[in-house]
């Protein structure tokens, strides 16, 4: 039985803020930067609830972490300044300074973009009456880039799409939701591919459209493509049962046994198991064990584990060794089991 | 091809750029199109269509944050959130290109903006959602034969397909 949780992974949702009065990012001075961190942290951060973190204070390899948590953007960790306040629960991030004000953003696992919308919101209406937001009544939320204003709102779903992308069925549906005004998207975000077959799916458009229709409209969306992949994923199995199943498992091999793991060697495997997981073939894996795995496994997660910089030779190694150990402690839990 | 600028990579970069009228197109590798990227406006730029405007009124500094249209053309984001009052009529065909059409926000507003609203912003909504799909497909009916009249048949052609696709989602 294939699960939702199985195809969508993520749900993000953002809102971009901006205040009355003050340029935005791009033309604002190193003063006026400051002030507007201070005024944010002040505003929502009365009982330490959020962890500031600033950019011109933050190391590199701490940077990479938090992108790769999807908690900040490239972008603002790039620009080497403005800020990111972020939940003890690493649900919700407050990106001040990026290209508006505030990017108020929130990430829930699967299909959930309600409850990510319902966590922006409230902080947006906490920071509303606090901050004097620049809002026009034809136009919305006033942004730097015309392409966010009215709602602000950005909703993507990240979703595992692998009998369809590799019965070649994914690009032409992609390209015609693309037409229906979503954007589609590798892992990385823009721009990037797609390794292990991971597609990112978000709205365009954002004015003159009510935000509860953004998220239900993308939903729906996301809900068709997700019954598709679902629908050929057995008979795609039935019909090439032998090639999938020595795919996969030389995917496990490769973990199992590899010494040296590119980023994206690694992440296909494990999509690969994450497939395999799904269609019930190695029923000791679980999805929530693969999808850990698969942000574990990133340069920056990898850095953070060693307490210190690695080249990409030292990360291959890493990695390699990282889901080995892992992978052990599966199969211990499975031989134990086999004893009782 | 081959990159028209360095002349040993393939092109794989095909820009247009069309100034006063006269359209110039260039095949260009990644790497030679990324040296010329300064001299090429931004996406958005391309789509807010200043061409036919005077240099002139381009670059009259109108805004006090000191941001120009010229400035705008070329990074794709404005100033400050007062360039959208002080600009509003320029700006206001390229943000219709970037919503699909759309000016008229319907949904959360600030409390302080609430009053300012129309009376009844849940009716007004209603009215707006079930208008939408087919406003859409007028105005991409119109904005195809205006393409088709101006031979920007690239555009047409998007314009077709995106036509079909929403008559396609409602069968």
């Amino acid at each position: 039985m294939i699960k939702n949780e199985d195809i969508a992974l993520r749900s993000r949702v953002r809102l971009a803020r901006n205040l009355k009065g003050l340029p935005f990012p791009h033309m604002m001075d190193e003063k006026q930067m400051k002030t507007l961190i201070a005024d944010v942290n002040a505003a929502i951060n009365g009982n330490g609830d959020f962890l500031l973190l600033e950019m011109d204070k933050l190391p590199a390899r701490e940077k990479r972490l938090l992108i790769e948590r999807h908690l900040i953007s490239p972008e603002l960790a790039k620009a080497g300044r403005g800020a990111a306040l972020i939940n003890k629960e690493e649900t919700l991030s407050i990106m001040i300074g990026e290209e508006d004000h505030l990017r108020i953003q929130s990430m829930q696992d699967g299909l959930n973009l309600q409850d990510a919308d319902t966590l922006c919101s409230a902080v947006d209406r906490l920071l509303e009456r606090k901050l004097a937001y620049a809002f026009d009544k034809e136009l919305g939320y006033l942004t730097a880039c015309p392409t966010n204003l009215g709602s602000g709102m950005r909703a993507s779903v990240m979703m595992h799409l692998p009998a369809l992308s590799m019965m070649g069925g994914a690009e032409p549906l992609l390209s015609m939701i693309g037409k229906l005004g979503y954007a589609v998207r590798g892992y990385y975000g823009e721009g990037s591919k797609a390794p292990g077959h991971i597609y990112q799916i978000s709205n365009q458009m954002t004015l003159g459209i009510l935000e509860e229709d953004i998220l239900s409209n993308l939903s729906g969306t996301v809900l068709r493509i997700l019954e598709r992949e679902a629908g050929v994923r057995e008979p795609f199995y039935e019909q090439n049962k032998l090639e999938l199943e020595d795919r996969l498992y030389r995917s496990l091999g490769l973990l199992g046994y590899a010494r040296k793991l590119t980023v994206t060697e690694a992440m296909e495997a494990v999509c690969d198991i994450k497939l395999a997981c799904g269609l019930g073939l190695m029923p000791e894996f679980t999805q929530g064990f693969l999808n850990k795995l698969l942000v574990d496994i990133q340069p920056g997660a990898l850095e953070q584990r060693a307490g210190e910089e690695m080249n990409a030779a030292q990360q291959e190694m890493a990695r390699a060794q990282y889901i080995r150990e892992q992978l052990k402690t599966i199969n211990n839990e499975v031989n134990k089991d086999e004893r009782i | 091809m081959i990159c028209e600028s360095c002349k040993k990579n393939q092109a794989s970069v095909h820009t247009i750029n069309v100034v006063n009228g006269v359209k110039q197109e260039h095949y260009l590798c990644e790497e030679c199109a990324r040296r010329v990227q300064g001299a090429i406006p931004s996406l958005m730029g391309l789509l807010a269509g200043f061409y036919s405007m005077p240099q002139q009124e381009m670059e009259t500094e109108s805004c006090s944050c000191g941001y120009t249209l010229a400035h705008f053309q070329k990074t794709g984001l404005l100033g400050c959130p007062e360039c959208y009052e002080t600009y509003r009529e320029q700006l206001l065909p390229s943000i219709k290109r970037v919503q699909g059409g759309r000016l008229k926000h319907v949904g959360r507003a600030p409390d302080f903006a609430q009053d300012q609203a129309t009376q009844a912003p849940d009716e007004a909504a209603k009215n707006v959602q079930q208008a939408e799909p087919v406003d859409e497909r007028v105005h991409l009916k119109q904005e195809l034969e205006l393409a088709i009249k101006e031979e920007r048949y690239e555009r047409a052609a998007e314009l077709r397909d995106r036509l079909k696709a929403l008559e396609g989602a409602d069968a």
